[in-house]
């Protein structure tokens, strides 16, 4: 299942891409997604306490993404 | 009622409710952020901003719900500029209007904290020599 990936801030910089679209296994959690975005680009682990927001709304626990999903990768805000 | 809006341009504390009438209300708040010349004691020539804007609306209404349950005011307003903002220029404006000051002084420092908190946008400061994403400390 393919699923869209927005990311923000110092976690663009980290990623390279500030979107993309990455083809996952049906029944990938957000938690499992870290983990493998982790992986890939370990400086994100820098990226103290980034939140993740599915949809446009943040998530507090880990949730099983769905086909065309928009998963944001949000670094601490810093807006004002 | 509520006024959100993320701008590329200047500005002004005028376009905040713009058009809309409010005859009856005694009392407008408007917090207006600067772009301040020093930060972490180096030179700061200009922030640089960017936004998840679907999602900065989402949370501003969100938090427009939180302070109409918490204050008696009317109308609620945040204006934010995106891309570069120089110093001394505004990147932020608040504005809550109510019938009576006490309300609104109280609501628009909320909606700032509140800002700061949640609502997705960023900032990188521009140095003389480089630049660095501001990250909130806890």
């Amino acid at each position: 299942m393919k699923i869209n990936v927005l990311a923000f801030g110092f976690a663009a910089d980290v990623i390279g891409e500030r979107k993309f679209i990455l083809d996952l296994q049906p029944n990938t959690s957000t938690g499992e997604l870290q983990l493998l975005l982790e992986e890939k680009y370990s400086r994100l682990k820098d990226v103290l306490k980034y939140s993740i927001a599915v949809n446009q709304s943040y998530i507090s626990t880990s949730v099983i993404l769905q086909e065309n999903d928009e998963v944001a990768i949000i670094p601490p805000v810093s807006g004002g | 009622m509520h006024d959100f809006q993320l701008k590329y341009e200047a500005l002004k504390a005028d376009d905040i409710f713009a058009g809309q009438s409010d005859e009856g209300l005694g009392a407008h708040v408007h917090f207006i952020g600067t772009v301040r010349n020093v930060s972490k004691e180096k030179n700061v020539i200009a922030l640089e901003f960017e936004a998840y804007d679907a999602m900065v609306y989402s949370e501003l209404e969100k938090i427009a719900k939180e302070i109409l349950q918490e204050w008696s005011v009317e109308k609620i307003a945040l204006h934010h500029r995106l891309g570069r903002v120089a110093v001394g220029e505004i990147p932020v404006i608040a504005c809550i209007a109510s019938k009576h000051r006490k309300q609104a002084f109280e609501a628009c420092a909320y909606l700032m904290d509140r800002l700061k908190e949640t609502v997705p946008i960023w900032k990188k400061e521009i140095f003389e020599d480089g630049s660095e994403w501001v990250t909130p400390t806890p």
